[in-house]
């Protein structure tokens, strides 16, 4: 009799922990999608962001971590500021395909048409800040590894790509309407982490600061 | 010899029915094979063919990279233009008849082109570049680019610089990467998210590759077709303009099919009107048969000696049409007039007429057989048609049609009663000679020659107007000079174009130079190159090693970050081929600038098509290097020269066989001279009319001159035999009548769109207008001949 309880309890454990298994993974699958909507749809009500970030880089190259911090910029439809305050002071500002770029003793203009390094970075800036789900599920597999607050992973789905980045990691606020926390894992090892501080949605930002 | 004739006609007059069957057999044949004739609109028919400088320019320029390939400018307003090319390429990409379809450069280059390009930079860095290298090492520039690789190493794009950081730290790279741009400035175009898009971003373009070679009408007809299905696809709003020879192509054969069916008809219905209103006997139709029967027999035997027909040559079927008439016409005048004289039976009428028409259709013949030492394959053809057309006019005149011909009853009309006067003596002839001679050679001077082939082929303004705005949107990319190496290796090709580009740039060549040369040296130039690589960081690299550790510890940099510099700098380079390009994903460059052409191979140099880079290759250069210059206006310049030869040669010979014709016939220089009276006059009028217009002689005008040689030799010939023959014969009449059928011949010839027709048909008008004016009223008031 306890040998047929003992088969049953393992029958009943197998099977019960098969389908909820199985039911965790549909769920999963019906989940990213929804999040990933939830994300979009929130996305659309975001007409500008304005954010502190700290960066740390965690590079091979260098002999210690670096720890940069600056400030990010973000007006619908493509207008963007990405700049350093320290340790050093550089950034870039994009309006539509024309940009300029500056450093403590320079500043230069540029077009994104010429330049295809600084084209894949306003790409992927855009694309995070008004959550460019059609383009961001072409470049990449995204999945869930947290739900709260929500943690995407992103591998890259072309060789180009994979041949120098790992995966990406971002979190969004609990509010979900902002990124809280980049990460970008190289095929090296290497790390860089963006942290984004007293984020600020849909306040009005001054045309002279894209400029 | 003559009386031949009259006994044929009574060997044949009982078999009347045997011939009549014979001919609508033969004549239905020959229309069967006409109609299935494979009828070819190939330009190059209409080029020289000797072992010349012409055929070996025109088959170069044919290698020239956009020569073979379409170009498609995609455009839509509000809209991006690269989109829409994607989608126009995607349905192109569906028809069978493209091979290749390019929206962009090569999708293989990576991020990780650059870390693969730098190894190749010890073979590719010249003399040149290697004085660069000291400025890379200089301890200023050592600190500087450190620090803007740390910085670089801060931004958000660092994931994809670190490698190239790591391996070149100083920017070797910069040096190399020009080399790159020198191929890629064939056109006016900058990459967008992979797509070929014009500087100001409002169009994409698309290249497409086809095996179907341009000048295959046939093969045009199917590549505008699926081009035109596969346009269907853009969406909404969008626009595309295609540019390439195929398209011209299928213009101009539609061009040419268009004319065809509306100069062929009317050829026929004019001639019909003549024969009926002024003819007005039902006789008159079997003059009329005489033509159609012509063309059918000169179509077939031209193609069973060429195997195909030039559509050109065809159209001149209806030139031909007036031509065979005139023996046709003199028959017919003759036998319809000879009842007047009992003693005169057709026979004896044949008997008679057969020295002028047999010496007009010699000096036809002649004057048509001088196009047959033309070096242009396509005047040969016509030269062949027209022998054909006018031998079998002549058979059929004296030997067929006289049997469906019969006499008038009644008297003869008032025309034929012959009026004499005193003729004019030698010397206002020889006057009016001097004076025609004198006012031909002025024109002929003064008259220029166009070897513009452009010009001989029909562009609608619709094609000419999207090449324009092609143009100005993408640069001159199809008009640039070529500079042709040849060798039976590919390295040994690469030498030779190392060669020109040395060459090039030692004499300061008009730039843009386009060439293979900086991205891929020969074997021996690489290997001198990287002798010096290796020089210099034997002498060098020490110090830079030292330099850059003092750096990258002050900069904060790890003591391994640049350890992929230094191990490359230590490293035995190696020579590299062309499929090192081909891992880069720049194999397009190559195929672009280096090919195959039988066994050897070609390498090619682009440059602006200018005066100074044309004087810069001369002969002696191009001897030196082993170089073949070939640029568009060159060719034309050559074509032109060419052609002038061979105008000279032709009309040359021509004139001779005529003359000499004449002079055998009439043994008499006053008669000899008043028959050559109507050439003079046509030829000069020609001539005359083209100045007073300011128009050029172009190929085609060039073709029609022997032929205004051959009619006025006939007209002048049969004007001049007119008071040796019986007065029946109404030999005016049928002048009269001849030059209006060939006028009316030719006057539809002037309708055409096709330029070469259009040409062909004012040429005959003027020359053969004035040829038949001056035999109808000058030659006989010299001869003192009134009827």
């Amino acid at each position: 009799m306890g040998r047929c309880r003992t088969l049953a309890l393992h029958f009943i454990l197998t099977v019960g922990l098969g389908i909820i298994f199985c039911g965790h993974a549909l769920a999963e699958l019906r989940d990213i999608d929804a999040v990933l909507q939830k994300l979009r749809a929130q996305a659309t009500a975001v007409e500008s962001i304005s954010s502190e970030f700290s960066q740390e880089n965690r590079l091979s190259v260098f002999e210690e971590t670096i720890i940069s911090k600056g400030r990010f910029l973000f007006r619908k439809p493509d207008n963007l500021r990405w700049e350093y305050l320290s340790p050093i002071t550089e950034g870039f500002a994009l309006q539509g395909n024309q940009g300029v770029r500056w450093t403590e003793t320079t500043r230069t203009s540029f077009s994104l048409r010429n330049d295809p390094l600084m084209n894949v970075v306003a790409r992927q800036l855009l694309a995070w800040a008004t959550f460019d789900l059609a383009w961001l599920s072409a470049e990449y597999d995204i999945t869930l590894e947290a739900d709260s607050p929500v943690l995407l992973k992103l591998v890259p789905k072309g060789s180009d790509t994979a041949h120098v980045l790992k995966h990406l990691l971002i979190e969004f606020s609990s509010s979900a309407n902002t990124v809280q926390r980049v990460e970008l894992h190289d095929q090296s090892g290497d790390l860089t982490r963006i942290l984004f501080k007293n984020p600020q949605v849909n306040t009005p930002l001054d045309d002279g600061m894209f400029r | 010899m003559f009386h031949l004739f009259g006994r044929a006609y009574a060997f044949l007059a009982p078999r009347r029915g045997f011939l009549l069957v014979f001919c609508v057999l033969a004549c239905f044949a020959c229309s069967l094979f006409v109609s299935r004739l494979v009828v070819r609109e190939d330009i190059s028919t209409m080029l020289p063919d000797d072992s010349g400088r012409i055929a070996s320019d025109f088959a170069l320029l044919r290698l020239a990279p956009f020569a073979q390939r379409l170009t498609i400018t995609v455009s839509h307003p509000g809209a991006n233009p690269a989109q829409a090319a994607e989608t126009l390429a995607t349905a192109l990409r569906r028809e069978p008849v493209f091979t290749r379809v390019l929206t962009g450069p090569p999708s293989n280059i990576s991020l990780a082109f650059l870390t693969k390009l730098l190894p190749l930079a010890p073979a590719l860095l010249n003399e040149q570049d290697a004085k660069t290298l000291y400025a890379l090492t200089d301890s200023e520039h050592v600190q500087s680019a450190l620090e803007q690789n740390r910085r670089d190493l801060l931004s958000p794009g660092a994931v994809a610089l670190k490698n190239v950081i790591r391996q070149d730290p100083l920017g070797i790279r910069n040096i190399v990467l020009p080399k790159l741009a020198a191929p890629s400035r064939l056109a006016d175009v900058r990459i967008e998210n992979g797509h070929f898009v014009s500087r100001d971003g409002k169009h994409a373009l698309i290249l497409v590759d086809t095996d179907i070679p341009m000048t295959d009408s046939l093969g045009a007809a199917k590549v505008m077709s699926s081009y035109e299905k596969a346009v269907a696809a853009l969406p909404q709003g969008a626009q595309a303009m295609l540019v390439g020879g195929h398209r011209h192509t299928h213009a101009n054969a539609q061009a040419i099919k268009d004319d065809l069916t509306i100069i062929l008809p009317s050829a026929f219905i004019l001639l019909a009107l003549i024969f009926l209103l002024f003819m007005r006997n039902r006789q008159s139709l079997y003059v009329f048969l005489v033509p159609v029967c012509v063309v059918g027999v000169a179509g077939t035997a031209t193609a069973l000696v060429y195997g195909s027909i030039s559509g050109i040559v065809l159209g001149f079927g209806a030139v031909l049409l007036g031509i065979s008439v005139d023996y046709a016409l003199h028959v017919y005048f003759a036998l319809q007039n000879s009842s007047a004289d009992e003693n005169l039976t057709p026979a004896h009428t044949l008997t008679q007429i057969s020295p002028a028409i047999t010496f007009g259709a010699l000096t036809s013949c002649t004057a048509l057989a001088a196009l047959l030492v033309s070096d242009i394959p396509g005047i040969r053809q016509l030269a062949v048609f027209s022998l054909f057309g006018i031998i079998t006019s002549f058979f059929m005149s004296l030997l067929i049609l006289p049997h469906f011909i019969t006499a008038k009853t009644g008297s003869l009309t008032s025309t034929t009663h012959r009026r004499t006067r005193k003729s004019f003596g030698v010397a206002p002839l020889i006057t009016l000679w001097i004076a025609v001679l004198s006012a031909g050679i002025w024109f002929g001077q003064h008259t220029r020659i166009n070897g513009d082939l452009r010009e001989m082929s029909f562009t609608p303004t619709e094609i000419q107007a999207e090449e324009d705005a092609t143009r100005t949107i993408w640069g001159s990319m199809r008009d640039l000079a070529l500079i042709f190496v040849r060798d039976r290796t590919f390295d040994g090709a690469l030498e030779k174009n190392d060669r020109v580009w040395s060459f090039l740039q030692a004499h300061n060549a008009t730039s843009p130079i386009i060439s293979l040369a900086p991205l891929l040296p020969a074997m021996q130039t690489q290997r001198q190159n990287i002798s010096r690589w290796k020089t210099f960081w034997q002498d060098n690299g020490q110090s830079t090693r030292t330099l850059l550790e003092t750096e990258q510890k002050a900069l904060g940099f790890s003591h391994s970050a640049f350890s992929p510099f230094v191990e490359f700098i230590s490293a035995s380079p190696e020579t590299f081929s062309s499929e090192s390009l081909h891992e880069l994903g720049i194999q397009e460059f190559v195929d672009v600038l280096a090919m195959r052409d039988g066994d050897d191979f070609l390498a090619l140099t682009l440059l602006p098509d200018t005066t100074q880079n044309a004087a810069l290759l001369s002969d002696y250069a191009e001897r030196e290097l082993g170089a073949q210059f070939v640029s568009g206006s060159r060719f034309r310049e050559l074509l032109g020269d060419a052609m002038r030869i061979d105008v000279l040669r032709f009309s040359g010979s021509a004139l001779a066989g005529v003359v000499l014709l004449n002079a055998i016939l009439f043994r008499n220089p006053r008669k000899t001279l008043l028959a050559l009276l109507p050439i003079g006059m046509g030829v000069t009028t020609v001539l005359a009319v083209m100045y007073s217009f300011g128009q050029a002689l172009n190929l085609f005008h060039i073709v029609s001159l022997p032929l205004i040689i051959g009619l006025g030799a006939d007209y002048g010939i049969f004007m001049v035999c007119r008071p040796e023959q019986s007065a029946q014969h109404q030999t005016a009449r049928a002048v009269l009548f001849s030059g209006l059928t060939t006028l009316c011949g030719f006057g539809v010839l002037v309708l055409a769109r096709h330029p070469a027709l259009h040409s062909i048909g004012i040429t005959v008008l003027t020359g053969v207008g004035a040829a038949m004016i001056t035999a109808l009223w000058v030659v006989p008031a010299l001869n003192g001949d009134r009827r």
